[in-house]
């Protein structure tokens, strides 16, 4: 999920589902505003659990590698990247979106990476070991003439911390990290 | 059958009105008032007035059930047939023959022999596998009970009869706290060994089971892992879009810069749904390429998942259910009208209970 604007400078050719429907537009505006904006937690007051300390509503991108869920708080990625282990001997890299609505998440095979800037909706990371610079929306090397592999990739989804934490109550909150 | 030992030896006096503890008196007074005695397992109950109250009451509800009163009979005589209690065999033969049973259906279910009426002996074998096999039914049985016309409030998914996970509760009626939940029903999987009971026992599994097979109180709970399935609205009320039409990222006027929309892109694709748009209709049946995808959107959670919509064999189509779980879009499929869960691409009800939706990266 993210902002039309940064999903458009990503794939300039995109499709758009249309909203002119029955004759109007719809969605024009989102109809749940009050909600979003409210401190409450769904509509039918059955859930009832601990969030940890963390706004229930907060937004995380959250992701399960070998079994083990994890969630990364978008505001914490104002640095745009985390680097963190998972547990299993391996370490994950988080990489916020420019605009913050979103992360990508990868399993590099060394850990010197660092954020770079921004570029066309893309985050760049630079990669400490070789000097190179790489896209961290899909992971691969901006020289298109390189030869090293993609990071791989890990699937995530983005929602509020309520939800991913309900669903995933072993979810190991990441915050940010230098690396 | 085994011959239940004499009262005589039991450890409980079987009181009457006059010698019940004084919370039960009323109860069997009023037994009294109606059958013109008081039975034997009443007045053993009542040495526990919370017990003999909680029996009769259940009773009472029994009587607001789907069933008819003679189907009532069958499912109480098919259960203490099945229990082994002549105590209970007996007297409900006298109650089915009260409500017009005929002899000839009182007799196949007190000999175990099938009913000359096929809708009572699809009642009678589903009653008996479900006190038997502890309610852990066949699926083909339960084909046979649905297809003799019965509609079981409390079976879902009656294509194929599995509830998996399914913790069924009755919320309490509003005004009358008292009615009590109704313990849950497993339905598939493998057999477990039959049960013994006592004529109790065996009376108040009777009640159990026409409770959950007979009575759909309003407001009726399903619970999921220990959490509520709840109706929010109407079925498809909030439509999915099936057939989703698509413009030029140069022609989307009605987009806005920071409008949060839920992207696809795979073989040089790329599509783009809006949230705004989807706050409306939460669903989309689409394809990318030649993949069929549902993408789908929980504007309570904030969550925006694009799904394979394939069960390996065949393209199935979403729609939405009215229900939340956990404050998440249920979703149904239409192929089976099973229940998925949204956040975690489960079917957590219904014939795709086993089986997982498939994750696209968004």
């Amino acid at each position: 999920m993210m902002t039309w604007a940064q999903w458009r400078d990503l794939h300039p050719g995109t499709l758009v589902l249309s909203k002119r429907m029955n004759g109007g537009l719809q969605g024009m505006s989102g109809g749940y505003g009050r909600y979003h904006a409210s401190p409450d937690i769904g509509v039918t007051g059955t859930l009832r659990r601990a969030w940890d300390g963390v706004d229930p509503k907060a937004r995380v991108v959250s992701f399960v590698v070998e079994g083990r869920a994890f969630s990364v708080l978008l505001d914490d990625l104002d640095s745009n990247l985390i680097l963190e282990s998972t547990g299993d001997g391996r370490r994950v890299l988080v990489v916020g979106s420019p605009d913050r609505t979103t992360a990508t998440m990868f399993l590099p095979e060394s850990g010197g990476w660092s954020y770079s800037g921004n570029e066309q909706g893309r985050t760049i990371l630079l990669n400490r070991e070789t000097g190179a610079e790489w896209d961290g929306y899909t992971g691969r090397p901006l020289d298109p003439s390189s030869t090293e592999r993609p990071l791989e990739a890990i699937a995530g989804t983005t929602s509020y911390w309520f939800a991913w934490k309900t669903f995933y109550p072993e979810t190991r909150l990441l915050r940010r990290s230098d690396d | 059958m085994k011959r239940l030992e004499s009262h005589a030896e039991t450890a409980f006096p079987i009181h009457d009105e006059q010698t019940a503890p004084e919370q039960s008196r009323e109860t069997l007074r009023r037994a009294k008032a109606k059958y013109g005695f008081v039975p034997n397992l009443l007045g053993e109950l009542a040495e526990s007035p919370p017990a003999v109250q909680a029996y009769t009451h259940l009773q009472e509800l029994l009587g607001e059930g789907r069933f008819t009163p003679g189907e009532r009979q069958v499912l109480f005589l098919t259960v203490s047939a099945a229990n082994s209690c002549e105590y209970c065999v007996a007297a409900h033969s006298a109650g089915a023959k009260m409500e017009r049973v005929s002899d000839q259906v009182i007799a196949g279910i007190r000999n175990g022999t099938p009913l000359p009426d096929a809708r009572l002996e699809a009642l009678r074998r589903f009653t008996q596998a479900v006190v038997e096999e502890r309610g852990w039914i066949d699926a083909a049985l339960l084909d046979e009970f649905l297809s003799a016309g019965f509609e079981p409030a409390r079976v879902r998914s009656p294509r194929c009869g599995r509830h998996d996970d399914v913790e069924q509760l009755r919320e309490p009626h509003p005004g009358n706290t008292a009615r009590p939940p109704v313990r849950p029903v497993r339905l598939g999987g493998p057999p477990g060994r039959g049960a013994t009971m006592t004529g109790a026992a065996s009376a108040s599994g009777a009640l159990l089971l026409a409770a959950i097979l007979g009575w759909q109180a309003p407001g009726t709970l399903i619970r999921i892992d220990g959490d509520p399935v709840v109706e929010v609205l109407p079925k498809d009320a909030i439509p999915a879009i099936d057939q989703p039409v698509f413009v030029d990222a140069d022609q989307a006027d009605f987009m806005r810069d920071d409008e949060l929309i839920i992207g696809v892109a795979s073989g040089g694709e790329a599509k783009a749904y809006s949230t705004w748009l989807l706050d409306g209709h939460e669903i989309v049946n689409d394809h990318i390429g030649s993949t069929p995808i549902a993408v789908t959107w929980c504007p309570l959670c904030f969550t925006g998942i694009v799904y394979i919509r394939s069960d390996g064999v065949r393209e199935m189509t979403f729609g939405v259910s009215g229900r939340l779980w956990r404050e998440n879009l249920v979703m149904y499929d239409r192929q089976t009208n099973s229940w998925w869960s949204q956040a975690s691409g489960r079917s957590r009800a219904g014939c795709g209970a086993s089986s997982s939706g498939h994750l696209i990266r968004t």
